[in-house]
């Protein structure tokens, strides 16, 4: 009665390979171990602090007021007075133009930025030696339907830039240092990773929540998420975000301003004609100004005087020396 | 003492405690209560909850580390788990006996090797794939491994039948899509009747599992060839149907050691032996791998297409489950949450919520003797993988190191005004404002106005108090949903609006 | 065969190994269910209401013979405020909390020949005799009897309900007894009366003249009484008399002026809907108006604006208007 013994040597390789993978499980199994149920999820969110794309202020050329009805002259000028497009960008820098893309409306209507101001404002980074101009915002409405419909997205055809339609890989969450409402919340975060400089355009409308829409509240499509939950405290979240943000320069566009059935308009009776362009370095203080031409006071917008207490601007437009100019059409 | 002597020992074991454990996971300290009985034991043991977690989770949540012994006793000792613990399979194993026992003919066919025995190898593919996937990992595998199957059939089926009729529980338990749970256990018990450990052979994962990781075990069932006479009656009760009398298949082998006693020759036997006679690895195809892979890659962002979101469904979770996102990849679907729960809140969700939800604890206040209760924590205490985190009562209520952080909110209830009683039909009620337990309440009432009978000047009826909920203050327990009159989901209803698990929506 | 017996022994040591291991598991769950965590229920504050004192401190009426010799208290005088008086009465405590509730004192008697008859005493300061009326008025009880020596009290078979001064009264009876209805109603006198000593600013209604006022006829109009707009929070009372239903109505408000605004609206919106001025000597400083077979006259006083109506005789309206002016201008607190 023979049995096949196994061989010593079979038997030892056996029992190694036995001990090794028995060993391998045990040292995985220490290593990813975690009592605490807490940790296990992953890390909540990147906080941050200011995400700083501004450049230097100068005296007296901080926000620039141009009247006129062509509003490829006018922006022309307003950046002029402050410098010049090459005072904000360098040549090789990547430029982020974040406009008012939130719904899929017709220009005409004036609830969106208009195309042939995208169209100037991104020639001239380009003539400032911008190696690349990106478009992006988180529209309320369908993102293609809105780039589309705005004309925005041929106007970005026409001048070279590029337009960044969201997605959802291109949110990250994040929670900004000392806030209280963006904390761990998605935000349009990848356009801003890759740019050297923000440009800011906004167009200056009625709002029943937050009174008025300009450049400050521009900054909300930047948020991702269920962001209506913010229109319960939208004075915090608009002064969160300019905490968040520091353009570089911004570009409030009033020629055709809405002043009822705001932000979204929809006839001709909401729009008055302002012809007026205005750039600055301040966005507080940029905003007040649009305040005045919708027949109200900084005191009457929140979010202005909360910024202005966190010292992010001034409401006090005059005392910044603004520069006026004409533009004859 | 034969080894089948013991291992039948052992089967009635666990089984025993396994029926035991499920039994007492009821709130309380008495002996036939909860107290300190470990009674995720087998979850624990479970090394598939912890190898599918560490995918979807990437680490490895305490209590599971128990997983490893199994793991290392089957690396040396071969499948011991499917023929000595697994409860599911000595049902099995009893359900093919009282099928097949007393057949004396065509036993070798009926335990022949079957190619299709591969098909567990891909369904556990499939489910660490889908545990896998990254942003889309998704936990699937407590539809199939059998114990937490089991569990919750036991949990959440089984006991409650037995409870009810034998008057055991003071007010019978209810569970929802109990004919699911039903079927797909009958189904799986039947089978046995068509082929002996049916489940075990061709779909269990974790015998799969087991079946992949036992390919060095040192103790193994070795045929010796010289004294084997071929008679083949080994193969005549083997329960893994992996053939001794040929070429063994390890991996199919799960030690029930039916062959040593079946021997009239002592040729077989389990010791150290030359590893000529078996097969190690499961025969799989590339194909088929592939297929699996495929199918777990697919299937996935296929069930998250429909767009269903826990914002669009009333996809209420118990107090201290975690994130949406992060839930799916740690709940096993096995319903020890559903047990322990004492109002017997805790439901498992059916397909309204998707496949992947099938079997998740969701809150029904309308089931049950009253919604979340105020100081019980016992939910998350149970959960073995913290889908559900164990929370202190401090935490919940928000109170001590957690007063500045306020109590975990559930959700929030809404009243129906086109449905209350006050509202609607000026009819005073108040039973919801009377049992809101937190203080201050959560529901207020403020006197109706209604029109006076003469005339039209309205007066201030101050009979007629109407309900209002302080969305800030209200934890989303649901006893005033339960204890509304009004059918269905009842006159005031909780949402998942401001549940804490996932952002705020009052700031 | 040695063989087989070196089989059948090594097969045996296997399955004892197996059993034994079987028997140690056993013991280790045996021990575990020994030992488990017990949440920690002391964190819920359970506070016993009897050790944390009011914030004011009201003065003890709930002495030892409040319920007189047959009964003795049954248990010490429980002091509740607005954080707590949710343990004490639970839901009912938001319609206390809406209306100025400042503190409660509760005692239990039970009677000395029974113990399980007992009257429990809820002694409620609302701080202000509107408020008091307010929670009065706002859960009566079906089945009552108005009580006829106190101008805001009634009781059922099992309790008393009173609203005196800024404070409000309830006693409960564990059982339908006649015995301790008595006990209870001559306790809730002696509280009564000393809820009328405490200082307590004139309340509206308790200016409404006694005769021939309809037993609990009193109502708050919230808003637009009587069809004018403006005409908010007035105070009604009804009157039988000769065969008729006449309303006496007041309004409590800040200042004279403001009485005087209401007073000037009320009258222009009479006129303007086609209201006849008619003249009335009677009443100095007073306006009467007839519309539609109903005549309102209406007056102020201090910070007061006042009037009746209806649709009896001239004759009648007047004697009500005076008699209501002189309650107002004569004895401040005619409660009893």
């Amino acid at each position: 009665m023979t049995e096949n013994k196994i061989s010593r040597r079979d038997f030892f390789i056996r029992c190694t390979k036995a001990g090794l993978s028995t060993a391998a499980a045990a040292v995985l199994a220490g290593l990813l171990y975690e009592s605490d149920p807490a940790k296990i999820s992953p890390q909540s969110s990147n906080i941050i602090e200011a995400m700083n794309f501004s450049v230097l202020p100068v005296a007296g050329k901080a926000i620039s007021i141009v009247t006129g009805s062509n509003r490829q002259a006018t922006v022309t000028k307003a950046v002029e007075l402050l410098g010049g497009m090459q005072r904000f960008i360098k040549p090789g820098d990547n430029v982020l133009l974040k406009p008012n893309v939130g719904f899929s409306l017709p220009p005409r209507v004036c609830a969106t930025s208009h195309p042939e101001l995208i169209e100037q404002v991104a020639k001239l980074c380009f003539q400032a030696g911008a190696k690349k101009v990106f478009i992006t915002d988180n529209p309320i409405n369908d993102p293609k339907s809105c780039f589309e419909l705005t004309q925005i997205a041929s106007a970005a055809k026409k001048c070279g830039a590029e337009i960044i339609l969201p997605r959802q890989d291109h949110f990250k969450q994040v929670t900004l240092k000392g806030a209280e409402l963006i904390k761990n919340w998605p935000i349009l975060y990848e356009p801003l990773r890759k740019v050297d400089k923000v440009i800011g355009l906004a167009v200056v409308k009625d709002h029943r929540r937050s009174i008025a829409s300009m450049l400050m509240k521009n900054w909300y499509g930047l948020l991702g998420g269920n962001r209506s939950i913010f229109h319960q405290d939208i004075d915090k979240i608009i002064v969160e975000l300019a905490v968040l943000i520091k353009p570089t320069l911004v570009i409030l566009d009033a020629t055709q301003i809405m002043v009822s059935n705001g932000p979204t308009g929809g006839s001709e009776s909401d729009l008055k004609r302002t012809d007026t362009m205005i750039a600055s370095c301040d966005q507080v203080a940029a905003d007040s100004f649009g305040a005045s031409l919708l027949g109200l006071k900084p005191d009457d917008l929140p979010y202005l005087v909360k910024a202005e207490k966190l010292g992010l601007g001034t409401t006090d437009y005059q005392s910044l020396k603004p520069l006026y100019a004409e533009v004859k059409a | 003492m034969k080894i089948t002597t013991a291992r039948r020992i052992s089967q009635v074991f666990f089984f025993a405690l396994f029926i035991w454990l499920c039994a007492v996971t009821t709130v309380g300290e008495k002996f036939w209560q909860l107290r300190g009985w470990p009674v995720n034991f087998f979850l624990n043991l479970d090394p598939i909850n912890a190898i599918a977690t560490i995918l979807s989770t990437h680490k490895l949540y305490g209590p599971l580390l128990w997983s490893l012994v199994a793991i290392i006793l089957t690396i040396l000792f071969g499948r011991f788990f499917c023929g000595f613990v697994c409860p599911f399979g000595a049902l099995h194993q009893l359900v093919s006996h009282l099928a097949h026992g007393r057949k004396k003919t065509d036993l070798i066919a009926l335990h022949k090797y079957s190619k299709a025995q591969n098909i567990k190898y891909y369904i556990l593919f499939v489910i660490l794939i889908m545990a896998a996937l990254g942003r889309y990992s998704s936990l699937q595998s407590g539809l199939l491994d059998p114990i937490p199957l089991f569990t919750r059939t036991i949990n959440l089926l089984i006991l409650p039948i037995i409870g009810d009729s034998a008057k055991i529980m003071t007010s019978g338990r209810f569970y929802q899509i109990s004919l699911l749970t039903l079927s797909v256990f009958l189904i799986f018990v039947l089978l046995n009747f068509y082929k002996p450990r049916f489940f075990c052979i061709f779909i269990c994962p974790l015998g799969a599992l087991f079946g992949i990781i036992n390919r060095f075990s040192i103790l193994r069932i070795n045929r010796n060839l010289s004294t084997c006479t071929d008679c083949k009656l080994c193969n005549s009760h083997c329960q893994g149907s992996c053939e001794p009398a040929e070429t063994l298949k390890l991996s199919e082998c799960i030690l029930c050691f039916n062959c040593l006693d079946d021997c009239k020759f002592d040729a077989i036997d389990y010791n150290t032996t030359n590893s000529q006679t078996s097969q190690v690895a499961p025969d799989l195809s590339r194909r088929g791998i592939l297929a699996a892979a495929f199918t777990g890659l697919l299937a996935l962002p296929a069930f998250r297409l429909s767009g269903i979101s826990a914002r669009d469904n009333n996809l209420v979770r118990p107090p201290g489950a975690i994130g949406e996102k992060e839930f799916i990849k740690r709940c096993l679907k096995c319903g020890q949450c559903m047990k322990l729960c004492p109002t017997n809140v805790i439901q498992p969700a059916g397909l309204e919520y998707g496949l992947e939800n099938l079997w998740t604890p969701v809150m029904n206040n309308r089931i049950g003797t009253s919604g979340c209760q105020l100081d019980c924590v016992a939910c998350g205490y149970i959960c073995p993988t913290s889908a559900i985190r164990p929370l202190t009562l401090a935490e919940k209520l928000g109170k001590g190191d957690f007063s500045g952080i306020g109590p975990v909110k559930i959700g929030t209830a809404y009243v129906d005004r086109s449905k209350c009683l006050a509202w609607a039909l000026g009819t005073p009620c108040l039973v919801c404002q009377e049992n809101c337990p937190v203080s201050p309440k959560a529901i207020y009432a403020k006197p109706a106005i209604v029109l006076a009978k003469q005339g039209s000047q309205p007066q201030i009826d101050t009979e007629l108090l109407q309900p209002y909920v302080d969305a800030k203050l209200c934890i989303g327990c649901g006893i005033c949903q339960h204890e509304c009159p009004i059918g269905s989901k009842g006159a005031i209803i909780v949402t998942p609006d401001g549940q804490s698990r996932e952002n705020r929506l009052y700031l | 065969m040695p063989y087989k017996s070196s089989r059948n022994q090594s097969h045996t040591i296997i399955s004892y190994i197996i059993v034994i291991a079987l028997v140690v598991v056993f013991i280790a769950i045996l021990i575990k269910q020994k030992h488990y965590y017990v949440s920690d229920a002391s964190i819920a504050e359970k506070n016993v209401a009897a050790n944390r004192p009011a914030t004011s401190q009201p003065p003890s009426w709930l002495s030892e013979q409040l319920f007189g010799d047959d009964f003795k208290p049954a248990n010490n005088v429980e002091n509740y405020n607005a954080d707590n008086l949710y343990e004490k009465i639970d839901g009912k405590a938001d319609l206390y909390l809406q209306n100025g509730f400042v503190s409660l004192q509760c005692k239990r008697y039970s009677s000395k020949s029974s113990e399980q008859n007992w009257a429990e005493v809820y002694v409620y300061d609302m701080a202000k005799t509107k408020n008091a009326f307010a929670v009065y008025s706002g859960q009566k009880r079906t089945g009552r009897k108005s009580l006829d020596w106190a101008q805001f009290g009634y009781k059922t078979t099992d309790s008393i309900y009173i609203a005196a001064g800024n404070f409000y009264f309830e006693i409960i009876l564990s059982a339908d007894s006649n015995e301790l209805l008595h006990s209870a109603e001559a306790g809730a006198k002696q509280l009564a009366a000393l809820a009328s000593k405490v200082p307590c600013e004139p309340f509206a209604i308790g200016f409404f003249p006694q005769d021939n006022l309809a037993a609990d006829s009193y109502r708050l109009i919230g808003k637009d009484a009587f069809g004018c707009e403006g005409m908010d929070n007035i105070f009604t009372a009804i009157y039988h008399i000769d065969g008729n239903d006449l309303t006496a109505y007041i309004a409590d408000m800040n200042d004279d002026n403001s009485a005087n605004i209401l007073f000037e609206k009320y009258h222009k919106f009479l006129i303007e809907n086609g209201g006849k001025e008619l003249a009335n000597t009677a009443l100095p400083d007073s306006k009467a108006v007839e519309l539609f077979g109903t005549t309102d006259i209406l007056f102020c006083y201090k910070n007061y604006f006042a009037g009746v109506r209806g649709s009896g005789t001239v004759g009648d309206l007047t004697n009500l208007a005076i008699s209501f002016k002189n309650s107002l201008s004569g004895t401040k607190n005619d409660r009893k």
